[in-house]
């Protein structure tokens, strides 16, 4: 098992540094000058010239790169042109924000998937059935931009504004204002209500998948000789499903968290946006308008790292939950 | 084969019928139905093993399916030591559930894959409420794994560490695990290979000796039922044609559609001739969401008498004998007679 691992960290070191190389080219070769955007209008030649100096523009591209790579091979990461900071600061800051963010949508997008699949499956052909098939394809259909901001007018905007509702949750940011006046239970409170609308809409669509694929693998299931064994054993049905079915109906829907991990950083980059989440999404979204190339650099890299390792524990949690397979 | 008590009838069942709907594609075409058991009736008396034969299709799983409640009859009434089990509420079908258990056919996919051997049984123990604590859960599962001629470490496997004739050992130890009074083996050993399949059926003899049981002993090939059943009953097409002692059938069987069967069967004792041997079945099975007018079989029938009579009346299962019936309007004296 541990040798499995090592094995396949040591096969995703090539695949990383290829996307580095790729995501170093592409930003690199983008037209815009990062130079002019961080100098005051009418500043001197000279004074330009210096600047792009600082920033290691004036050299030759694969210079550059070489230089770059063998930086950041040791942990380097080089200094944010926009915030003058060093660029894994600014990542250690932001990265936490993002994985709050990703993983409470990840939680609600499965939790309620598996749970809206089962009552799918349990009453397959029905009209509860067509009915939230019909809403999984509404929201696996819409761009989740729109849904955030159909969510932002309904939930937050006219909920407070028009109708008036004792709920409603905030539309941007982390934090409220007075958030450092608050007391430590508020605290919490307050950052949940924050998390409410960014975590949901991101989610939405990954639920309605989810859902669609745990009532495929539910039906199959209950299909199954062994469910009827189940039964016969004079099981309450509730047992039956959610002990018997369920658990083997989740053995498939377990590769989804695999496959769904890019979905949901790429997610996250709208989402974030939409939202001012101050996560990695909007800092890399951010970063690209200011050409602040050693973040844009090293965020996509830290998603490429998080998509790697996403799969890893993926694969392992296969081999957890399905005692057939064993990994040597 | 164990010794049957006379009196009251174990298992009674009368005029089953279980239609399945088949999903048509569009709303303006007829909705047609599978007639997978039309009518069927018979008794297990206490103590007796009753054998099920009939070509795949013809209802017997489904048979078997209806007489636990694993599936809801369309019609009919069966009626287990006196209450109709259709009645029943959920506390009563549980505790029927102890008393009635069943046998799978496929060792490979009646088995949870997630669930350890051990665990599995211990299950049904826990439901209802067998054991008293996890001590003596561990204490009968051992027991059982034993009654089943199985080694007790193999409670620590998962299913697919186990052959098939483990497999269909730990089927069986599971439906004893609650001491049932009625078993029912849906075909238990024809997904098997043949010297595991012996080993099943003695081990099935031994059981029926030890405990008693009654039985239904379902499966597609005579010779395998030939050696535990007390009685046989031959379907085909969602009926019962033929029912009669394993002697009568095996010797002098009577119903046309049951001396084809015997004679398709490869007998294991190449010594023993029968006269039954008749002619070889041709064609195939008609499709049960459209059966034949009159006798289902007659489009298939050898019988030298066969006419337009045949294609007209549905023949009851009738008594030809004391403990004889068949339903073929052709046959009309006892096989006694007839031997």
């Amino acid at each position: 098992m541990v040798g499995y691992i090592v094995r396949r960290l040591l096969a995703a070191i090539p695949l990383v540094l290829g996307v580095a190389t790729i995501v170093f080219f592409v930003v690199h070769l983008a037209p815009g000058d990062p130079a002019s955007l961080y100098i005051a209008p009418g500043v001197s030649p000279e004074a330009v010239e210096q600047v792009r100096q600082n920033m290691g523009l004036d050299r030759p591209v694969y210079e550059r790169y070489v230089r770059w790579m063998g930086a950041m091979l040791q942990g380097d990461f080089g200094v944010s042109f926009s915030r003058n900071q060093p660029v894994r600061d600014v990542i250690v800051q932001i990265l936490p924000n993002t994985l709050l963010l990703s993983f409470s949508a990840l939680i609600l997008a499965f939790g309620a998937g598996i749970l809206i699949g089962v009552v799918q499956a349990v009453r397959q052909n029905s009209f509860t059935d067509g009915a939230l098939s019909v809403g999984s394809l509404f929201f696996y259909s819409m761009p989740s931009f729109w849904l955030a901001l159909m969510l932002i007018l309904v939930f937050s905007l006219y909920a407070r504004n028009v109708w008036g509702w004792p709920i409603w949750f905030p539309a941007s940011g982390m934090v409220s204002v007075d958030h450092h006046a608050m007391g430590a239970w508020e605290q919490v409170l307050d950052r949940a209500r924050h998390l409410v609308l960014p975590a949901v809409s991101l989610a939405l669509v990954l639920a309605a998948g989810v859902a669609r694929y745990t009532r495929g693998s539910m039906l199959e299931v209950i299909r199954q000789d062994y469910i009827r064994t189940a039964r016969a054993k004079g099981l309450p049905e509730r047992t039956v499903i959610f002990k018997h079915a369920l658990r083997n109906a989740l053995i498939p829907v377990v590769t989804l968290l695999g496959l769904y991990l890019p979905v949901l950083f790429s997610g996250t980059v709208v989402i974030e946006t939409v939202f001012a989440w101050p996560g990695m999404g909007k800092l890399m979204v951010d970063s690209i308008f200011q050409r602040d190339y050693p973040v844009v650099m090293a965020g996509a890299l830290v998603f490429a790292v998080m998509v790697v390792l996403g799969n890893l524990m993926a694969d392992l949690l296969y081999a957890a939950v399905d005692p057939r397979i064993r990994y040597e | 084969m164990s010794p049957v008590q006379e009196g009251e009838p174990l298992v009674r069942v009368r005029g089953l019928q279980k239609h399945f709907p088949l999903r048509s594609g569009w709303p303006w075409q007829k909705r047609e139905t599978l007639r997978a058991v039309d009518g069927v009736s018979f008794d297990l008396k206490r103590g007796e093993t009753l054998g099920l034969v009939g070509e795949s299709g013809c209802g017997k799983s489904t048979t078997a399916r209806a007489l636990l409640r694993l599936v809801e009859p369309t019609a009919g009434e069966i009626h287990f030591d006196g209450r109709d089990i259709m009645e029943m509420a959920p506390g009563e079908l549980r505790r029927f559930r102890r008393r009635a258990q069943i046998v799978f056919q496929d060792p490979f996919s009646s088995l949870n894959p997630r669930m350890q051997v051990g665990t599995a049984l211990a299950e049904v123990l826990t439901v209802h409420g067998v054991a008293a604590d996890a001590a003596e859960r561990r204490q009968r599962v051992r027991r059982l794994l034993e009654r089943v001629e199985l080694a007790p470490h193999l409670a620590e496997r998962h299913p697919h560490e186990l052959s098939g004739g483990q497999r269909q050992r730990v089927g069986i130890a599971r439906a004893l695990a609650v001491e049932p009074e009625l078993l029912v083996l849906d075909e238990p050993v024809s997904a098997l290979d043949v010297p595991v399949r012996r080993q099943i059926l003695g081990l099935v003899r031994n059981l029926q000796r030890e405990f008693g049981l009654t039985c239904l002993f379902i499966a597609h090939d005579l010779s395998v039922v030939e050696k535990v059943s007390d009685r046989v009953a031959v379907m085909y097409l969602g009926r019962i044609v033929e029912l009669a002692p394993a002697p009568v059938i095996f010797s002098r069987p009577a119903h046309p559609y049951t001396r084809a069967l015997l004679a398709a069967t490869p007998r294991l004792e190449s010594g023993r001739r029968t006269e039954a041997r008749g002619p070889v079945l041709e064609g195939d099975v008609p499709s049960p969401v459209s059966p034949p007018s009159g006798c289902p079989f007659h489009p298939r029938c050898p019988h030298p008498e066969r006419d337009d009579e045949c294609r007209l009346v549905v023949p009851r299962l009738e008594a030809k004998g004391k403990t004889w019936r068949v339903a073929c309007i052709k046959v009309t004296t006892s096989p006694d007679a007839r031997s």
